[in-house]
């Protein structure tokens, strides 16, 4: 009787509590114990059951390698590199196949909730700061059936961090070296955290955080031959709201950025060195019903993107591309009997181009809409997909049937076979398509200058792969291995040569085409330890491609050099290599990760390897962390093929001089 | 007064016999601390004498030539590459189920009282329980639910087994079930066992209805009407007893079930699925949380 009085007095002065029930040390023993039963890998088991080729960085892995950002994470995906072009930084591109200005073929949603612009198809990785990060799910391969357009290659889904207790949260803080380099001054690279209150019925999270990148200044000679003082530089604001009450889910994001930009024409007289801005919102809400038969999902969304760019060398002369998609969707998932499943599922998309125009950023007035005023388009989407989960096999095939307003219907399929020889030992065979609408900038886009037109009879490019995947976990290790072959067809690409449009002849001119599309084959291994004080990881991607592509760059150009030939894989390295480790002892800790280009090319020349690390330690006091992070260790500029003009620049940087940034976090 | 000092001259006699450390017993901790030590200093005084220990954590352990049987708290230390001549009492292992080993003989300390024992406790709550669902994750646990299965029968209880293959597979097995149980039970499974799992399980249960017993006092806390599991420091008292038997030359059976549980019951839950306690449980329970 003592005792349960004891335990009654314990539950109401939470000092007592403490002394009579060590929560944290029953937290810690499960916790010991499952990393002994599994692999102490940050890796949940589900990808073992996962149907797709799926990826898991965890928030644990984000802490033990101090990823700054989300496209820093996604870099160590064996398969997945983070390019960028001169227009956009930031570009996931999926196992060698190469996105054009825009990264349209990769799918980014948050919360599972696709974002991304309407007018240009770009997704934007930089819309959720490290911090707010819960884990980032990565699904190499078409995935189409699942998401409809744009999952072209692959998708990325952000999974946004709650506290698991009512009233906790974060606060995060960060100083770095700017443009100056380590003999620059340092400033705010990053402010934000967090904050959760939940109660049995309702859960909601806030999220705030900036960002702000700089990296040394390098020299860089454009088109025109002008030299450059060019100055990297990113910079985000982010406002992040979920909220769960009963069965329903609202997820808010509100993001605006900064970063510089290179022109159009890699020249100082079409905007290089002014900034690029951008801002987006997105609103979701969702009803999950748990009927006696399954589950039932109601979803809808709005996403709205604007993006702001220079074009000339006064930064008088700006476009304004603005859009939006409204989506609503229904899912139902039948549970049967004898381990069966049936998914079916409807979705209508209204997407909205409202304008791609060009105006005077003295006067406002508005100068040409390049032929893109108000261009709409609805897609309605059903599916199905069934399943079967036994003890050794799991079963699913399924099909999505698209019908495109603007450029008619898709069929993409999947078929998986999973063989589970134990918990943490499978085999799985995949085949998916997947299918990537043309954008209304694709279509329509029609400049005065003419620097390239948009094509409307463009038709979906589309992609198909089979894969082989085998994942096994043993003691402290976990290896995922995969070979696939990979088909890419209708390949939307800009296309020099006459063209025809609205019955006018264009000699000579830039345009969007449908290409004949190439193949590819690869293979990728990740590799895991987890040991107690220390883990390690390491991520290769091998990959060839045909050149079913292959377009011939006229010789001499207008800049009098010589041409070449071009197709997606000579500008693909030979392989990726990323690896990391970390090692923990008491409060104290440290990181390196690296990451390492094989040699490839660009339409000229030749270009070697590219290495770049990370190094970062530092010590937690108490619910305090702090860490010291020195970015590029090396100092040298790490360079990648310039893939898209291919007219004089030959290479880009991807990252400039070696950085150092100090991070704080403080956990409530 | 003579004859107070002799008894205890002799007592103290015995006590330093016991005292010198008996080195053909040594334990082996996953760590050093926490929930381990709690369990091996049980089974220290328990056994009576101090045992060299070794912590995992802080590298490999150095058994003395003469060790006779190794005490492993922790699975890591239990799954150890020990040498096939010692006898391995292995406890605080949830979910590890090691293969005999000879000559050396295994014997594994459950972190459960025994599930016939469990299975009555259930009754008693909850009298009209005719369906029971157990969720489990870990590879290991088919032996614990073949015995679980012919333990309910006898009691006239339907166990049905549902494995969990992931985390996110959680909610739709729970909403599989419904209708299809009267109660369900977590064993101390630490696949399954976190803090976002027992937050589903206890939403489920509470919005539903629906009992949801544990294993552990941690269980209880976070949301199960009840748990019958053992102490750490039960734990290390039965591993205690059991390495007795073996130096008494006993064959025990493979997996022992101590026989000292704890009953925690949580009244928050208990009032949501409209489970009374009978008076006589609630004197019996170590911990009532309100």
């Amino acid at each position: 009787m003592k005792r349960i009085l004891c335990a009654f007095l314990a539950a109401l002065t939470p000092a007592c509590a403490s002394a009579a029930e060590p929560q944290d040390e029953f937290w810690d023993f499960m916790r010991d114990e499952a990393a002994n039963l599994t692999v102490a890998s940050p890796i949940p088991e589900s990808v073992f059951n996962s149907v797709s080729n799926v990826t898991v960085i965890d928030r644990a892995a984000i802490e033990r390698y101090n990823f700054a950002s989300v496209p820093e994470a996604l870099q160590t995906v064996p398969g997945l590199t983070v390019l960028r072009t001169y227009l956009m930084h930031n570009i996931p591109t999926a196992r060698g196949a190469l996105q054009e200005h825009y990264a349209n073929k990769i799918l980014v949603m948050i919360n599972n909730v696709a974002a991304w612009n309407v007018v240009t198809g770009e997704a934007d990785l930089d819309r959720v700061p490290i911090e707010s990060v819960e884990r980032l799910e990565v699904l190499l391969g078409p995935a189409s059936v699942l998401y409809g357009t744009n999952a072209l290659t692959g998708a990325i889904n952000i999974v946004l961090r709650e506290s698991p207790r009512s009233g906790g949260g974060l606060i995060a803080g960060g100083l770095g070296s700017g443009a100056g380099g380590l003999g620059g001054g340092l400033d705010v690279s990053r402010a934000g955290g967090f904050y959760s209150w939940r109660d049995k019925d309702s859960s909601y999270t806030f999220s705030a955080g900036s960002r702000r990148e700089e990296q040394p200044a390098i020299a860089f000679t454009d088109e025109a031959g002008d030299r450059l003082s060019l100055r990297e530089y990113f910079g985000a604001r982010i406002f992040n709201f979920t909220g769960r009450r009963g069965r329903s889910s609202v997820l808010l994001n509100a993001a605006a950025s900064d970063q510089n930009y290179l022109g159009n024409a890699l020249t100082r007289a079409s905007g290089a060195l002014f900034n690029q801005s951008k801002e987006m919102l997105l609103a979701a809400y969702s009803l999950d019903l748990e009927p006696a038969w399954g589950r039932l999902r109601l979803a809808a969304s709005y996403d709205w993107q604007r993006r702001d760019i220079p074009r000339d060398a006064q930064d008088r002369l700006r476009s304004e591309i603005e859009g939006a998609r409204l989506t609503g969707l229904a899912d139902a998932i039948l549970l049967l009997r004898g381990g069966f499943s049936l998914e079916l599922g409807a979705a209508s998309e209204y997407r909205n181009a409202a304008r791609y125009r060009n105006y005077d950023s003295d006067t406002g007035a508005i100068l040409d809409d390049n032929g893109m005023r108000g261009c709409a388009v609805r897609e309605d989407s059903v599916h199905f997909q069934a399943g079967y989960d036994g003890e050794t096999w799991r079963l699913l095939a399924g099909t999505r049937y698209t019908s495109d307003s603007a450029t008619g219907d898709n069929v993409s399929s999947r078929a998986s076979a999973i063989y589970k020889f134990d918990a943490r030992n499978s085999l799985k065979a995949m085949f998916s398509q997947a299918f990537r609408s043309p954008t209304a900038f694709e279509r329509h886009y029609k400049p005065p200058t003419l620097t390239v037109l948009g094509n409307p009879a463009l038709t979906p490019e589309r992609a198909e792969t089979w894969e082989l995947s085998y994942l096994v976990s043993r003691g402290r290790f976990f290896a995922h291995a995969t070979v696939y072959r990979a088909a890419y067809r209708d390949t939307i690409f800009r296309k020099r040569g006459d063209f025809t449009r609205d019955g006018i002849l264009y000699a000579d001119v830039n345009h969007y085409a449908n290409a004949a599309g190439y193949e590819s084959t690869g293979a990728e291994l990740k590799a895991q330890y987890a040991g107690r004080h220390l883990k390690s990881f390491l991520a290769l991607e091998r990959s060839r491609g045909g050149r079913g592509d292959e377009h011939a760059i006229s010789a001499p150009g207008v800049f009098g050099l010589p041409g070449g030939s071009s197709w997606n894989f000579k500008f693909v390295p030979e392989y990726t290599l990323s690896g990391g480790v970390s090692a923990e002892r008491g409060r104290f800790f440290a990181a390196s990760n690296f990451n390492l280009f094989g040699r490839n090319r660009s339409l000229r020349a030749g270009l070697g390897t590219q290495f770049w690390a990370d190094l970062s330690a530092g010590c937690a006091a108490g619910p305090a962390r702090h860490v010291l992070a020195v970015r590029n260790l090396t100092g040298r500029a790490v360079q990648i093929p310039e893939h898209v003009r291919l007219r004089v620049v030959e290479t880009l940087p991807l990252h400039a001089g070696r950085r150092l940034e100090y991070t704080f976090n403080y956990r409530f | 007064m003579t004859k107070l000092s002799l008894p205890l001259l002799l007592a103290l006699a015995a006590a330093q016999v016991h005292a010198t450390p008996p080195d053909t017993v040594v334990a082996v901790l996953s760590r050093g601390d926490g929930v381990y030590m709690e369990a091996f200093s049980a089974f220290q005084a328990a056994y009576g004498s101090d045992i060299p220990h070794y912590d995992l954590s802080h590298g490999r352990p150095a058994l003395p030539p003469q060790a006779r049987t190794v005490v492993a708290f922790g699975g890591r230390a239990a799954d150890w590459p020990y040498p096939a001549r010692v006898n391995l009492v292995y406890a605080m292992a949830p979910g590890l189920l090691l293969a005999p080993r000879s000559p050396g003989r295994t014997v594994k300390v459950s972190l459960l009282p025994g599930v016939p024992r469990i299975l009555s406790r259930m009754r008693e709550m909850q009298p009209a329980l005719k369906k029971l669902t157990i969720f489990w994750t870990a590879p290991r646990y088919d032996a614990l639910m073949a015995e679980t299965q012919a333990a309910a029968a006898a009691l006239g209880i339907e166990v049905s087994l549902r494995k969990i293959s992931g985390p996110e597979a959680l909610p739709g097995v729970l909403r599989g079930e419904m209708g299809r149980m009267d109660a369900f039970w977590l064993p101390p499974d630490p696949l399954l066992v976190n803090q976002d799992n027992l937050r589903i399980l206890r939403e489920f249960s509470w919005s539903n209805g629906i009992p949801f017993y544990g294993s552990t006092r941690g269980m209880t806390r976070e949301g199960a009407v009840a748990s019958l599991g053992v102490t750490f420091r039960g734990v290390g008292e039965a591993a205690a007893a059991l390495v007795r038997r073996l130096e008494a030359g006993e064959t025990p059976p493979p997996i022992l079930y101590p026989e000292a549980e704890e009953l925690t019951l949580n009244a928050s839950a208990a009032r949501r699925c409209a489970i009374r306690f009978p008076g006589g449980l609630v004197e019996r329970a170590a911990f009532l949380f309100p």
